[in-house]
């Protein structure tokens, strides 16, 4: 029986198990939030469903319903008996639906929030503003 | 035979082979010392003649073969239902690891007796007789023969009744163990022969101690009727083992 | 392929430890068995494992009872709080006793978790600590081969990175050997992310049997002003509050509706959950 532990620099995602978001969401986020960090490159072999299971401690069937998902949006492919790879278009699949989602995933809340601490769009809009500049200078780009 | 009730008689036999071979050491130390100090009284005091009748071999094997009996239920139950064994397997291989732990002794302390018997004559005045030999007399090799068979049951039969023993005050509750232990040798020793010697005259006792020598073939100088009296014993202890285990359950 | 239980019952005197339990463990799952101190779990695992007597009800492994069949007990590994091993034995001698008695054994596995564990297999199996003992059990559990483990407490005495290394070396184990794994601790928490089923046993019955995702979607929590929740609450399955001041939260069985005006709502997790329904 190999029992090679996943290396710790493996864990490239954080999960919340607290979150009410179920963990294979979470499994599934996680890996595209690290193909679109560029963490797992296009045509580049992710850890096997062993790994991340060790890693995050988490039921290996939890595991490989969150691989699936991406497997089913084409986001990742199996190679029978290799492991599992990120599809050569994943990062363009991955930002088309993810600016599809911003809206309900990040503006609702915005407006939400602003409206209970009484902020102006313009509040907001400033808000906004200055995040992206203090990226830029964090960043230089 | 199964391969767990294989398992089970070589685990049951290895767990009493550091007992065992202990007790041949501890045999063998003091027959040894036996032999040196005899030697130096006679060399001291040469006129006396030191006639040595060492104890038998064998008797010690029943008292330590009792006491083992005693000592090999618990640990070993547990172990081996930790272990994924069923009652049956525990039993049917604590039944073979005795018979043959009884077989090997049977063999080894007549060997030995044999032995220090030889060594003994040599030192001079040592005679070391087998305890079948005490009570039925000295025979021919037929004789010795039926004196093997007799010794190898009655060790089996010694190793039965301390497992029984064991087996049945697991099985007691606290107040059973009590009763049962205080309970009996009080009923046997004292409050049978009291009744027995006002009411009936002591007659219920003689009969008991009559029907043991007939029984043991001690009244009729007949090894035979203890080899049948051993063997009813020795089977009939196997069945209660039975009985006891079927329901026991593990208990720390 | 799986062992059953049926109407399973066991009496201690006028005290009623189980009161039918009816359950299917299958192969290669791993279940959480959840229940609070006392609530029958050990009771039960005794019966599966031949150790103790059912009152009334049938245990069986693919269709044979489990009972005096030695076939079916050599399939289980039971880790207990009760240690079974004799007084004056090693755990060298201990881990090889195990390796001649399950047929699987896999002892360089047993080797390396000893080491990666720090377990002295010089010492003897009554001198260790509580958490060492647990440990020392927890590596012939993991070596055995065995398809079915039962861990009853497998964390008992263990410290935090020895628990984390338990849990992925179990994971791993499951990975590269499917069994069917059924962790019976009252540490939620802890396992919440392990298993795949829950079995949540209360006083002796069975109360949940549902995988963990199924179980955790029945319900949600509500927290808002007490007044607005207990009128958004009226008429639902509440199966607990909490309440600091005038802030409540009620736990709610049931299919989560529209969100309302100045309430927030959450799922539940596991412990919430099983606090919620075990709580008398």
């Amino acid at each position: 029986m190999a029992g090679t532990e996943a290396p710790a620099e493996r864990r490239i995602m954080q999960l919340d198990f607290n979150s009410e978001k179920p963990i294979f969401l979470q499994i599934a986020e996680g890996i595209e939030d690290a193909i679109l960090s560029g963490a797992f490159a296009e045509g580049e072999q992710i850890p096997s469903i062993t790994e991340f299971s060790v890693t995050y401690t988490i039921n290996p069937a939890t595991a490989l319903k969150g691989i699936n998902l991406l497997v089913d949006q084409g986001i990742l492919f199996k190679k029978r008996g290799i492991g599992m790879f990120v599809s050569e278009n994943a990062l363009d699949t991955l930002r088309a639906k993810r600016r599809q989602s911003f809206y309900d995933t990040y503006i609702t809340g915005l407006v939400e929030e602003a409206r209970r601490l009484a902020l102006t769009k313009e509040d907001v809009e400033a808000l906004i503003g200055q995040g992206f500049e203090e990226r830029r200078s964090n960043h230089g780009n | 035979m199964t391969a767990n009730i294989k398992k089970s008689t070589r685990y049951q036999l290895s767990d009493v082979k550091k007992a065992l071979i202990i007790y041949y050491i501890i045999i063998t130390a003091i027959q040894v010392l036996n032999w040196v100090i005899s030697l130096i009284i006679r060399s001291s005091t040469p006129t006396i003649l030191v006639v040595g009748n060492s104890s038998t071999v064998d008797m010690t094997s029943t008292f330590f073969l009792f006491v083992i009996g005693l000592c090999t239920f618990k640990e070993n139950f547990g172990m081996l239902l930790q272990n994924g064994f069923s009652r049956r397997s525990v039993l049917t291989g604590r039944l073979l690891s005795y018979g043959v732990m009884a077989l090997v002794m049977t063999v080894v302390d007549r060997v030995l007796t044999l032995l220090f018997n030889l060594i003994g004559k040599a030192v001079g005045g040592f005679a070391n007789v087998t305890a079948f030999e005490l009570s039925y007399g000295p025979g021919g090799f037929g004789w010795q023969m039926l004196g093997l068979l007799y010794t190898l049951l009655l060790y089996l039969e010694m190793l039965l009744m301390g497992y029984c023993i064991s087996l049945m005050f697991y099985r007691l509750s606290k107040l059973g163990k009590v009763l049962v232990g205080a309970g009996v040798p009080v009923l046997v020793l004292i409050v049978g022969p009291v009744l027995d010697l006002n009411f009936t005259g002591g007659k219920v006792y003689t009969a008991i101690g009559q029907f043991f020598m007939v029984a043991f073939g001690y009244a009729d100088n007949q090894p035979w009727y203890a080899v049948i009296t051993l063997t009813v014993i020795s089977l009939l202890a196997s069945l209660c083992a039975w009985l006891m285990m079927r329901r026991a359950t593990v208990r720390k | 392929m799986a062992i059953e239980i049926k109407g399973l019952t066991k009496h201690y005197g006028n005290v009623q430890a189980l009161r039918g339990i009816d359950l299917t463990l299958e192969p290669g799952k791993i279940y959480g068995l959840l229940g609070r101190n006392g609530a029958g779990k050990t009771t039960m695992l005794n019966i599966l494992t031949g150790r103790q007597f059912a009152t009334a009800g049938t245990v069986s492994m693919d269709g044979a009872p489990i009972a005096e069949n030695d076939e079916a007990l050599r399939q289980i590994y039971m880790l207990s709080e009760a240690t079974y091993y004799p007084e004056s034995m090693k755990v060298r001698e201990a881990i090889k006793w195990s390796a001649a008695f399950y047929p699987d054994f896999d002892s360089s596995y047993a080797d390396e978790l000893t080491g990666r564990f720090g377990l002295n297999v010089n010492s003897r199996v009554s001198a260790l600590s509580t958490g060492y003992n647990t440990i020392f059990k927890l590596i012939v559990a993991l070596a055995c081969g065995a398809p079915y483990l039962f861990l009853d407490e497998p964390v008992l005495g263990l410290d935090a990175n020895h628990r984390d290394l338990f849990y992925k070396s179990l994971i791993q184990r499951y990975s590269d050997k499917p069994c069917c794994v059924v962790l019976s601790t009252h540490l939620v928490e802890e396992v919440s992310t392990l298993v795949e089923d829950v079995v949540i046993i209360h006083q002796g019955s069975i109360l949940k049997h549902q995988t963990r995702e199924e179980l955790l979607a029945q319900g949600y929590t509500v927290t808002g002003s007490a007044a607005k929740v207990d009128a958004y609450a009226a008429g639902k399955n509440v199966i607990g509050t909490d309440a600091i001041g005038g802030l409540k939260t009620v736990y709610i069985l049931g299919q989560r509706g529209e969100g309302a005006e100045g309430l927030e709502f959450t799922g539940l997790d596991l412990q919430r959950l099983f606090v919620q329904l075990t709580n008398d």
